[in-house]
């Protein structure tokens, strides 16, 4: 019996993407040493300062070391979370190039599944890469994961919640389709979402009502949740709280985005294949 | 015959003129624009508020300090908002050969292409962030007289003054490794390392922010100035050197474009 067409489609493509993405070695390498190095590094060098100025043992529910391990940890799994430049559909619909959605037996939502299938298996080899390392040449201060669940808790909630995120990121690029230019809404949604998740700062820091609200949502669970369930903060069943916020984020955002694509091409006027 | 003065300024008031008809064109945008930077200073803010809940101080930095040095964030970062757009379009450009126009050299080759982008929408996003510092100044107990005043211009013309130099000198990366988009991945290295003061950074590592890569002038140096961090005498011979940094990164720009090789027009 022959693959599903779109299966065959989502297999071919990802396989697209995962060349594509790996002749750029030199760039590739640098941006993700860059992107999973640096920001963790100055966050950590801030909280070092607010404990000696503070000459606290414990601050925000964990010591120094706790702190550290926290931010590490949420830095590792962000490298696995969606990210909105992988996405150009808003750019085709701008310039005119989704013209062949509508006569070719494909559907453009296969394709950016692809990029986001191609995303989890490269950033997946990049987050087991970093973990050896990390775990070989910092031992003490590295997150090591407090049982092999937990680890696999933490893989699956983020991946679910990266997929929210694709959901997400293809939802408002398919506002293109009305506004025209829409990287402000995206760049918008990346520092709300990314403050939503506890990377800029762990929610124990925040005011105890928000930091419970935030609990509630699918960047949470995609991020900092899966950072607690790693480092033993949370026990690991609460993996099923997780992918319950994240499934019902996706029964939101998943019709709300074939709505939107639907709309938005019934008013598409471009030439452009 | 216009004066060079007048030659550049003119250039810059056509491209002023230009952002403001692109810009009508995408109204919407307009709005969402200036939000996204009120998001951006509201995640900044709220991260900063909820940490001083927990401390008094980081080194030395105390909350109202820590406003002051977030007003110089957002001032420095509207600036390279209304003016430095095309920095972000440097490489591409760069490698589909379009700069063929730079080598007539209406003005100085760095103003003509990175000033081209002019952005009204962060006017407005200057206008918020301008009032944010001197609320977080009039707030913290300080005084609002002239020579307060005169700080202030030295401190902000230095922080735009530190993004021009900065985009320029990571755009030279451009040259020498083509289509390596190097310079983007600085730009957003840099943008990361200035939301914080240099203080909290190991020592080298501030130094090395402050001397070889000067990224302290978007935002701690100038609010370390007006705060009285620093002591008049270092603040005036560190502006000096970076006066002669800026001008060795200009000539330096000017002689990697001569690498610079394209077949179009």
């Amino acid at each position: 019996m022959a693959v599903h067409p779109q299966v065959a489609l989502l297999l071919q493509a990802t396989l697209y993407e995962l060349k594509k993405v790996t002749a750029w070695r030199m760039g590739f390498f640098v941006r993700e040493i860059a992107r999973a190095l640096l920001r963790p590094l100055l966050t950590i060098f801030m909280f070092q300062a607010v404990f000696a100025a503070q000459g606290a043992t414990e601050l925000g529910g964990r010591d120094l070391d706790g702190t550290v391990r926290y931010l590490i940890a949420v830095a590792w799994i962000e490298g696995l979370i969606f990210h909105d430049r992988m996405l150009d559909l808003a750019e085709q619909i701008f310039q005119g190039y989704v013209t062949k959605y509508l006569v070719m037996p494909m559907r453009c939502f296969t394709l950016a599944l692809a990029r986001y299938v191609q995303f989890s298996i490269t950033q997946t080899g990049v987050a087991a890469l970093l973990g050896i390392g990390g775990a070989l040449l910092l031992p003490g201060v590295w997150p090591l994961p407090v049982a092999p669940e937990a680890l696999l808790a933490a893989l699956v909630l983020a991946l679910a919640g990266s997929y929210c995120f694709l959901l997400l990121y293809f939802l408002l690029n398919s506002i293109a389709f009305w506004l025209e230019v829409v990287w402000t809404l995206l760049v918008m949604t990346r520092f709300v979402t990314m403050f939503l998740a506890g990377v800029m700062l762990p929610l124990s820091w925040m005011p105890e009502p928000l930091a419970r609200a935030l609990e509630y949502g699918f960047p949470y669970w995609s991020i900092a949740g899966p950072a607690e369930i790693l480092l033993g903060e949370r026990p690991v069943s609460d993996v099923w709280t997780g992918l319950a916020v994240i499934g019902v984020s996706i029964t939101v955002l998943e019709p709300l985005r074939r709505v939107v694509w639907k709309r938005g091409l019934a008013r598409y006027g471009g030439s452009g294949m | 015959m216009k004066s060079r003065f007048a030659q550049h300024a003119s250039i810059l008031g056509q491209y002023a003129r230009a952002g403001l008809a692109r810009r009508a064109e995408f109204r919407v945008e307009f709005i969402n624009q200036v939000v996204m930077d009120c998001v951006f200073y509201l995640v900044h803010i709220l991260t900063f508020e909820f940490l001083y809940n927990s401390v008094d101080s980081i080194e030395g930095w105390s909350r109202a300090d820590m406003r002051v040095f977030l007003g110089m964030v957002f001032v420095s970062d509207a600036f390279h908002m209304i003016w430095l757009g095309a920095a972000w379009f440097f490489s591409a450009e760069l490698k589909d050969g379009r700069l063929d126009s730079l080598r007539l050299r209406p003005a100085h080759p760095v103003l003509v292409y990175f000033f081209q982008r002019f952005s009204p929408e962060a006017c407005l996003n200057m206008l918020i962030a301008l009032s944010y510092l001197v609320w977080a100044w009039v707030s913290a107990g300080h005084a609002l007289d002239p020579a307060t005043l005169g700080l202030f211009v030295w401190a902000i013309l230095l922080t735009w003054l530190g993004r021009v130099t900065l985009a320029v000198l990571f755009s030279i990366l451009e040259f020498r490794f083509l289509n390596s988009d190097l310079s983007r991945l600085f730009m957003l290295l840099s943008i990361e390392t200035a939301d914080r003061p240099i203080d909290v950074y190991p020592r080298r590592l501030a130094q090395f922010l402050l001397w070889l890569i000067p990224v302290a002038t978007w935002s701690y140096f100038p609010a370390a100035l007006v705060l009285g961090r620093i002591g008049p005498g270092f603040a005036a011979l560190y502006t000096l050197f970076f006066l002669a940094f800026t001008v060795l990164v200009m000539r330096w720009w000017r002689r990697s474009f001569r690498y610079y090789e394209s077949a179009l027009s």
